[in-house]
């Protein structure tokens, strides 16, 4: 028997292992910064890659077999909540590891996402005839590179309930917020609807981008150019539309369960027949909503432009792209994936089979000509006041400034503090955050 | 070195050095599994955690993991939000552990005598604790829910009440609800540990101190208690940890509220929202320290042996 596993060893042994341990740890992650704009080449027959997409994302089996047939490029999908791809990119790449060679990157990710060492730019991915038919590119741009591709042009459109504002006598969906108002309240005090509004008041995402609309509803912008917050004063659309949540809680509007309800949870309030109107519904939703296995207000529902102060409200975009992780092996493959999802037909088999909204706004244009999108008139109508909440792309500090204004937007609705005390919070930690 | 014992005195040590080697042989060769498993699952982590903590590495600015010192440490201890987690998650810690250890000494004492349908009783007990948090978080979200949660509706069937109650709006029930759930989940291995305590006490003590006059709270004040002492430490130090350490049922039942946040909470908005991993971890090591602080004093005060 040798003499390493004497008494004394074992100190030896577990030095060493610490050591190599240490180093191990100490190795880190490494990454490459390049600023160029990458080519992509033809992809190899067989390559193999894996898309990362949010589970409402679905891309049916028999689309990714076209793909596969088109381009020999096998497809692993790989579908996960929203909130978890995030959380999974951020580990992923603290490991030094990337989650899948096409990933969901939403519009919210751009300023802390939109970084070479993260993220391949795509500038040469599509053509410049594809990327000019693209709405929403500057919203995936920073640094002069635009660091991922729309796929589903989210945005937020006004859906009422026709049943219920009939029974409360109401005969055409507010046009202006005043007429909201007086319709909630109507449809509360008839009975046609207990708590009318649907509101995500948590602290949650939802919360933070219900507050966005309703401040642009109200015709107002929640930060300047120079990203300085402009919902400080009493008199701003940003304070007023916190101040309208605050009261839709109050006088009983929205459920007492939207001050821990998600988004989608909010939605199943208003599918399942308990609320009558959605401000942040979105495009897509009229198929859910009129699917009876899926609603039980089916034929009940339609688009309305969401209300502003005198006619049409703003609403805002939250456009999903497409990135190609850096650290992803399959480039090609994975851009010659990303110039398929953009083919007109496929958008509009997207459309149909999962709801998503073209992003290419002759897509947008032909399916809308064609009444093969529901409200689609309505749709068109409302993308035309679509306004960006980031003209120039979110900033790196916006997923700590959204998940402290959820917090706070939640505490106000709840009555722990004044409206006027969360919107100061909500000014001070802008204000800081943007200065570094 | 040693002195020439004789011939028969050298060959008994060799004997036993060589016995001596082969054990030792034995045992790391048993340990080196388990050895292997702590290195990899909970050194190396501990290891990167804590150099990670030291390091700039946050996403949103660019941090390209060089040396920072102390820095994350003073930039989570000078953040308002930390100071309200942590007295949040003292309030969840005295919630849970008081609910815990009373709850469980009462369940273990009345699991100890023998009845009819104890081993079903046990199945039931061990359920809560076998279920995952998050999944015990959305099985009561759906019993605190507003709308049209078990809680509600009882109490408006009872006519208790006329109005359906958001639970988690007041701050205080809020903490208290989430604690409750905290305890249903960790209840049976409380009550497990106190029912093996109370099952190494000898039943003829009982007996002795009957025979002497000493009534059923007496036994239990003068007799349990004390022999229950290292039991009791042992369930106080879990029931603590895994209170310090409480985050699911908190971010299913009220996500990132300001006033339900736990410290944890906070490490998780830190370094999964934010992407800030250097304060996520600095921040994770402080909740460490705080852990083991409270666990070193519980097995030094109630650890040692009975008396």
């Amino acid at each position: 028997m040798s003499k390493s596993l004497t008494k004394r060893n074992p100190l030896t042994v577990a030095a060493v292992a610490a050591t190599a341990l240490l180093a191990a740890a100490c190795g880190g992650t490494s990454t490459t910064a390049s600023t160029a704009a990458p080519t992509f080449g033809a992809p190899a027959k067989g390559e193999q890659i894996t898309v990362v997409l949010p589970s409402y994302a679905k891309i049916p089996a028999d689309m990714l077999t076209q793909f596969e047939q088109q381009s020999g490029v096998k497809v692993t999908l790989s579908l996960d909540s929203w909130d978890n791809i995030r959380t999974r990119i951020v580990t992923a790449n603290a490991a030094g590891q990337a989650i899948g060679d096409v990933t969901e990157f939403d519009w919210s990710w751009t300023g802390q996402f939109g970084s070479p060492t993260l993220y391949t730019p795509l500038d040469n991915a599509i053509s410049p005839a594809m990327t000019a038919d693209l709405q929403n590119t500057k919203t995936f741009s920073k640094g002069g590179h635009m660091m991922a591709v729309c796929y589903s042009n989210d945005a937020r459109i006004g859906m009422y309930n026709k049943t219920k504002f009939a029974a409360a006598g109401i005969t055409a969906p507010p046009a202006t917020f005043d007429e909201l108002t007086a319709d909630l309240a109507k449809l509360k005090v008839s009975g046609a609807s207990v708590n009318p509004l649907t509101l995500t008041a948590s602290a949650t995402e939802g919360a933070t981008t219900e507050w966005y609309l309703l401040s642009m509803m109200m015709g107002g912008n929640l930060f300047d150019a120079a990203l300085r917050p402009q919902f400080s004063d009493p008199a701003s659309a940003g304070y007023k539309a916190l101040a309208f949540e605050v009261e839709a809680m109050r006088k009983g509007w929205a459920s007492p369960s939207a001050t821990t309800a998600n988004d989608q949870e909010a939605d199943a309030l208003f599918l399942g027949g308990r609320s009558a109107v959605q401000l942040a519904g979105h495009p897509g939703e009229s198929q859910t909503a009129n699917d009876p296995t899926q609603s039980k207000v089916a034929g009940q529902t339609a688009y309305f432009l969401e209300p502003g102060t005198a006619g049409p409200g703003k609403t805002f975009g939250l456009p999903e792209g497409l990135g190609i992780p850096a650290r992803s092996t399959h480039k090609a493959a994975a851009a010659a994936f990303i110039r398929w999802i953009l083919q007109p037909e496929v958008q509009a088999e997207l459309l149909s089979k999962v709801g998503l909204l073209p992003c290419r706004a002759s897509a947008v244009h032909a399916l809308v000509a064609g009444g093969k999108i529901a409200g689609g008139p309505v749709i068109e109508q409302q993308l035309a006041h679509l306004t960006p909440l980031f003209p120039n792309g979110a900033p790196t500090w916006y997923a700590k400034f959204s998940t402290d204004a959820s917090a706070l937007i939640n505490s106000a609705a709840k009555g722990e503090m004044t409206v006027a005390q969360a919107i100061a919070k909500m000014s001070d930690r802008a204000r800081q955050l943007g200065n570094g | 070195m040693v002195g020439d014992p004789g011939k028969n005195g050298g060959g008994g040590r060799r004997v036993r050095r060589r016995r001596l080697r082969e054990q030792t042989t034995l045992g790391w060769a048993f340990s080196s599994p388990v050895l292997l498993i702590i290195g990899v699952l909970v050194l190396y982590p501990l290891i990167r955690g804590l150099l990670m903590s030291f390091q700039s590495l946050d996403l949103s600015s660019g941090g390209d993991g060089s040396f920072v010192g102390l820095r994350n440490y003073s930039a989570v201890l000078r953040d308002p939000q930390t100071e309200a987690a942590a007295l949040h998650t003292l309030g969840y810690v005295g919630c849970a552990v008081v609910i815990e250890i009373v709850a469980g000494l009462m369940v273990a004492l009345a699991l100890n005598r023998p009845f009819r349908g104890r081993g079903l009783v046990f199945a039931a007990l061990i359920l809560p604790w076998a279920l995952p948090r998050v999944v015990s978080g959305v099985l009561w979200s759906r019993i605190f829910n507003p709308d049209s949660g078990l809680l509600n509706s009882a109490l408006i069937q009872l006519h208790l009440t006329h109005t359906n109650h958001a639970w988690f709006d007041n701050p205080y029930a809020a903490i208290f609800l989430i604690s409750l759930v905290h305890v249903w989940g960790v209840l049976p291995l409380t009550t497990l540990i106190l029912l093996a305590g109370l099952q190494g006490i000898p039943a003829n003590i009982y007996a002795a101190a009957e025979l002497d006059g000493a009534g059923a709270v007496r036994q239990f004040r003068t007799m349990t208690l004390p022999l229950l002492r290292p039991a009791l430490g042992i369930a106080l130090t879990t029931g603590t940890i895994a209170a310090f350490a409480i985050f699911d049922e908190i971010y299913v039942l009220a996500g990132s509220a300001y006033s339900t946040r736990s410290v944890m909470t906070q490490v998780y908005l830190t370094t999964f929202s934010g992407g800030d991993f250097g304060q996520g971890s600095a921040l994770a090591y402080l909740l460490t320290l705080a852990t083991a602080v409270f666990g070193i004093a519980y097995v030094r005060r109630l650890g040692r042996a009975a008396p």
